[in-house]
């Protein structure tokens, strides 16, 4: 595969690994309405365990144990959720500035450990991810495929999702989202609720990471700059809050744009650096956003009771 | 010692930036990310001023200022102001703060390029002091530059009538209304002192390191740490949080892997939240 087709699969690939970010970031902002900062913070563990799980031994790492992909997913998504339970169980309480400061920090001191531990993570280099099931289809064929896989797990997330916000439990978040003494009143335990969308969100995260990292199969600290936090939020935001089906077709769209913006180095004055301006751009839609459309494109399906009516 | 000496330095540098930071999170009532870009700007400013247009230094700073007040005040017209206006809770106010900093900071490296520059200071060696504790004449002049920006800081918020409203709106915004203080105004004046608060931090650590669009996010951490540890619109708070998390960070260098200093940053600030979330003062804060 190659030319356009080869690039069309591999921004759809880079797509789905942002859709599943945007569907755990929805969990925990779009319906708890809990600030998390951090994004790029669990993507990066869950990138760096796969990788450790899945890779063949090696002296320059940590791990090489060879292991299947599914364990690596599953890998991914524990170890994520354990650093959300490590961080979440004292901060959960604070109020959501705090909140946004704290996860920050945390995502950057994470990003600190990747460059600094060379011995687990080879540092600043970064390291090489295996290509899961390679010898089972033709390498011309091999993306198409990895995509194909990608989009699978993204389809059973989303179903999983959408099961999970229409359940009792989606419900208790919603309501701790809109107002929390009500939550209390109703006897829910608030910090539990949001403790349990801060794992569950940062597992997915985490799957993200792995999904990641067979994908692109090379990590390095600088796929987990601060920067990849804010492209999510922008995706759940321009999307949708609260809306899963929003947040795919936000992370779609803003992907699109930012892949879009490689052509115009065509366009621009030579010396204009492409980064910066994609940059500026993620920051003017941050500001957009909440200054003309605060519920995004989408905004969130009414879930109001059938009894109730309109 | 040379660790404490250190310390004391990064502490001046992140106490004069954590005024400023402490007094908009209080006034405006957000956690302002942006202020890392007010940071870097004040710093380029001044470079081009000196490097370019042969401004001496001192004067380079000081014209830096009113741009830098210009642009945060006609930022908060075209943003904050609407809403204020319009009623936008705080984490509305600190996405949109998020936004100015990526768009500020990619304007940096629009403006002036990502290369690391630098002020075409004369590099001059260091004094050795007993001890063996080695200190550049620059670092001498940030730290008694801090000192006396500080007292002047001081005689400001205490004696001006616009100060003493400043510190009343810090309090307790509701009140100051009550009172009949124009707190449109003391957020103009709060955009004012933040500026000379960040163009001061900006070119002090510029002139300690180098110049570099990045330098403003990193210094994000130990800033937000200090105003927290101070206690949140507590400007003398900031002024000890700022001396604590700067010491704290230069003296753990002895024991850990240097690239972790913000991890103490961070320790430290995780710890007042839990623990004491209105600070060590217990003036600001809001619980």
């Amino acid at each position: 595969m190659s030319g356009s087709v080869g690039f069309l699969i591999f921004f759809l690939t880079y797509a789905v690994v942002y859709a599943i970010l945007a569907l755990g970031l929805n969990i925990q902002w779009g319906f708890t309405g809990l600030v998390n900062f951090g994004v790029a913070g669990f993507f990066a563990v869950g990138a760096y365990f796969s990788a450790f799980m899945t890779s063949n031994p090696s002296s320059y790492h940590l791990g090489g144990f060879g292991l299947p992909f599914p364990v690596g997913l599953l890998a991914a998504m524990i170890v994520s959720g354990l650093f959300a339970l490590i961080l979440g169980f004292p901060v959960i309480r604070l109020r959501e500035d705090y909140l946004a400061i704290v996860t920050i920090g945390f995502a950057e001191i994470i990003r600190y450990i990747i460059i600094t531990e060379k011995s687990i993570t080879q540092g600043p280099y970064g390291m090489g991810v295996i290509k899961p099931y390679k010898e089972l289809v033709p390498t011309s064929y091999y993306s198409l495929f990895y995509l194909g896989i990608s989009l699978a797990i993204l389809l059973l997330l989303y179903i999983a999702m959408e099961r999970a916000v229409g359940s009792p439990w989606g419900r208790a978040l919603r309501t701790i989202r809109e107002d929390e003494k009500v939550a209390v009143a109703f006897g829910k335990n608030v910090n539990s609720f949001k403790l349990q969308a801060l794992v569950l969100g940062s597992m997915i995260f985490g799957l993200a990471g792995a999904v990641f990292g067979h994908f692109f199969n090379f990590i390095t600290p600088n796929h987990f700059l601060p920067m990849e936090t804010f492209l999510v939020w922008v995706m759940v935001m321009a999307g949708g809050s609260g809306n899963n089906l929003g947040v795919l077709f936000g992370a779609l769209v803003i992907r699109g744009l930012w892949e879009g913006m490689m052509f115009l180095s065509d366009v621009l004055p030579r010396g204009i650096q492409i980064g910066a301006v994609r940059l500026a751009v993620i920051g003017l839609l941050l500001i957009l956003v909440v200054m003309v459309k605060p519920e995004g494109i989408f905004g969130e399906k009414k879930t109001a009771s059938d009894i109730l009516g309109e | 010692m040379q660790l404490i000496v250190n310390g004391i330095l990064m502490g001046a540098i992140i106490s004069i930036g954590a005024v400023g930071l402490t007094l908009v999170s209080r006034i405006l009532h957000f956690f302002y990310f942006g202020y890392a870009a007010m940071l870097v700007y004040g710093a380029y400013l001044t470079m081009t001023l000196y490097n370019d247009l042969g401004v001496p230094i001192i004067l380079a700073v000081l014209i830096s200022i009113p741009l830098l007040s210009l642009l945060a005040i006609l930022i908060d017209k075209i943003t904050f102001k609407h809403l204020r206006a319009r009623g936008t809770g705080p984490f509305g106010m600190m996405v949109v703060g998020i936004g100015l900093e990526l768009f500020l900071r990619s304007s940096v490296r629009l403006l002036w390029g990502s290369d690391v520059m630098r002020y075409d200071i004369p590099i001059r060696r260091a004094i050795v002091f007993p001890f063996n504790i080695r200190i550049t004449p620059n670092q001498i002049v940030i730290i008694a530059a801090s000192v006396a920006l500080m007292l002047l800081l001081h005689i400001f918020l205490a004696q001006t009538k616009i100060g003493k409203a400043m510190r009343a709106t810090a309090d307790n915004i509701d009140l100051a209304k009550v009172r009949g203080i124009d707190t449109e105004r003391v957020i103009t004046w709060t955009w004012v002192i933040a500026s000379i608060s960040a163009a001061f931090a900006g070119f002090f650590l510029a002139l300690d390191t180098r110049l570099v669009p990045i330098m403003g996010w990193k210094l994000l951490l130990p800033l937000f740490a200090a105003v927290i540890l101070g206690g949140v619109g507590n400007p003398y708070g900031a002024l000890a949080g700022g001396m604590i998390i700067g010491i704290s960070q230069e003296v753990s260098a002895g024991f850990i892997t240097p690239t972790y200093k913000p991890a103490v940053a961070f320790v430290i600030m995780t710890i007042t939240l839990l623990i004491k979330p209105s600070g060590l003062f217990g003036r600001g804060g809001e619980q």
